[in-house]
């Protein structure tokens, strides 16, 4: 069934589609710094320092677009997966053939979780080579936030990208929740929009949750509490709260598929 | 195979929220039959088919097929083939391809053991191999049905099979179901088309209103009305001959000849008077069809 599943997406024109356009943003943003580079500013962040190295703005690219643009995409291979069954209608002849129900889900929730890994690799790659071909593959800066202000410190070029590796395995494995999300809520619905847009506005309002000033009982319970630690990877700060991250992605991964599972063993096929 | 039951379906009842789509229906279909469910739109069949097939969860009863119990994923439906309301395929892959992935996902190597057959009876062409998002309604029902006996099952559910099919291809389709049922496969058809029915099928379900409200076999269904349309040789005689022969409620001439109205009396007993009179017999044949059947059963319901 996985294979199964994975020949139908990636024979999927949407597929190439979101794969593209994962890659265009961070080649735009190549070609926007090289133009019109940022300006010095009093403070230090990530965007100051894009142009410092090309593997500084793949760190960019990564930061940028894992803050909503791979959610959205990633919340159309995971809401699209069981919903897209019933719309096609194709769920019930899977379902007689027969294909278990509990095989059916899980085989949706590894393959639309393979192609988010792909999207996080896509967006890598297009930073790094974009990134490269403008500002060259020499010592990256990071941010050393030990000081009064924090200041940019030079990293070895391997080592930087040793730390955008470990950054966007980190990013992939915060997809799996939103990948759970997805196919759970296409669970729910036959409708894949509505699948899409409920894990969009899910992990949307976790965010506005976890911004609020007040709530501190609730916010480490979030799903995506953990979800920005990486950051810390291109400055001299602690990663412990990353292992918290891992860990509060595979609790909430296997507690909403475990849900999305019992779901949709009692569902009625009507579609 | 194990006994001689195909389909039982045992106080089957489905309730959506208040509505209650089917309600204590029980049926039995016997292997080699094939059996013509009908029923006005909303009357349950779709209900029916998805529950004795394990897409739906009966709210009470339960369903075997082949002798096994049904649930969802049953190992029996791989002995079972199926085409439900309509046809469902991946629109941006080939018919072939669809085909290959249905077959696939169950596990099985490619190709099933009837796939050429299939493919004969879909009679799709060189079409197989472009996609199915340019193919006509009447394609995707083809390509629908060679789905459903590519694996050359031994229970063949089939729900409008030709629906958006032109006459020639319904023909086709009529004439494959009629082969795969004389190599032994088991039937359900439900259509409302009643002449295809009549045509194809040796039993009949009526449901209405969830309810079984008919069972039995097509000449039985047809039968209960005693109408019968006779050409004879000599009309006055067998005028004469049947007013005075009991069974026979009444004899009236028509276009064609007589209209004789039995009451308790066989069509074979009918013809058999007739010869032994003396009255040559060029065709006797029962005045109502199924349609005039099955609207006096639903009208009566309601």
């Amino acid at each position: 069934m996985i294979r199964v599943e994975w020949v139908r997406q990636t024979r999927r024109l949407r597929t190439w589609a979101c794969f593209a356009g994962l890659a265009a943003v961070p080649i735009i943003f190549s070609i926007a710094s090289y133009v019109d580079p940022p300006r010095e500013r009093r403070e230090t962040n990530v965007f100051t320092l894009l142009t410092a190295s090309g593997l500084n703005l793949a760190i960019v690219a990564l930061f940028f677009m894992s803050q909503f643009f791979l959610v959205v995409v990633v919340a159309a291979f995971g809401g699209e997966s069981v919903s897209g069954e019933a719309t096609w209608g194709t769920a019930r002849y899977l379902l007689v053939r027969p294909v278990s129900r509990v095989r059916l889900v899980l085989s949706k929730i590894f393959v639309a979780y393979v192609l988010a890994i792909i999207s996080v690799l896509v967006i890598m790659a297009a930073g790094l080579a974009s990134g490269i071909i403008a500002f060259g593959w020499k010592d990256a800066l990071i941010i050393d936030r030990s000081l009064l202000f924090p200041l940019p410190v030079p990293v070895p070029a391997m080592e930087m990208f040793w730390r955008l590796f470990y950054g966007g395995a980190y990013v992939a494995l915060m997809m799996l929740t939103v990948v759970c999300i997805g196919v759970f809520l296409s669970t729910l619905t036959d409708s894949t929009a509505a699948a899409v847009v409920g894990t969009v506005v899910t992990i949307v309002t976790s965010n506005v949750l976890g911004a609020l000033p007040g709530l501190r009982s609730v916010k480490p319970f979030l799903p995506t509490r953990y979800w920005d630690e990486w950051h810390n990877l291109y400055a001299t700060s602690t990663l412990q709260d990353m292992w918290k991250g891992a860990a509060s992605t595979l609790i909430w991964s296997t507690l909403i598929t475990v849900f999305a599972v019992w779901r949709f063993r009692r569902k009625d096929i009507l579609s | 195979m194990t006994g001689t039951t195909a389909i039982e379906a045992v106080g089957l009842s489905k309730r959506f929220g208040a509505v209650h789509a089917v309600q204590d229906l029980s049926f039995v279909v016997e292997h080699g039959q094939i059996c013509g469910l009908l029923g006005p739109n909303g009357a349950g069949k779709t209900t029916t088919v998805r529950m004795i097939v394990g897409l739906i969860r009966a709210n009470e009863g339960h369903a075997t097929l082949l002798g096994e119990a049904v649930r969802p994923s049953a190992k029996v439906l791989r002995r079972v083939g199926l085409l439900v309301e309509k046809p469902a395929f991946v629109p941006y892959l080939s018919g072939m391809r669809n085909l290959q992935l249905h077959w696939t996902a169950g596990g099985d190597p490619w190709p099933p053991s009837g796939l050429d057959d299939a493919l004969d009876l879909a009679n799709l062409g060189a079409a197989i191999d472009r996609k199915v998002k340019g193919y006509s309604q009447g394609m995707r029902q083809r390509l629908g049905i060679a789905q459903a006996v590519m694996h050359r099952p031994e229970l063949l559910v089939l729900d409008e099979p030709t629906n958006g099919m032109d006459p020639a291809e319904t023909r086709r389709m009529r004439v494959g179901v009629a082969e795969l049922a004389s190599r032994g496969t088991t039937i359900l058809l439900s259509s409302h088309l009643l002449a295809e029915v009549e045509q194809i099928c040796s039993h009949v379900l009526v449901v209405d209103k969830g309810t079984l409200v008919a069972a039995g076999t097509v000449a039985d269904i047809i039968g209960t009305g005693q109408l019968v349309d006779l050409e004879v040789g000599d009309a006055p005689s067998a005028t004469a001959l049947l007013q005075a022969t009991p069974g026979v409620l009444s004899v009236a001439p028509s276009e064609r000849g007589l209209v004789v109205e039995l009451d308790g009396m066989r069509r074979s007993e009918l013809v058999s008077t007739l010869v032994h009179a003396g009255i040559a017999v060029e065709t006797v044949m029962p005045r109502r069809r199924l349609e005039d059947a099955y609207l006096s059963i639903v009208e009566g319901e309601g």
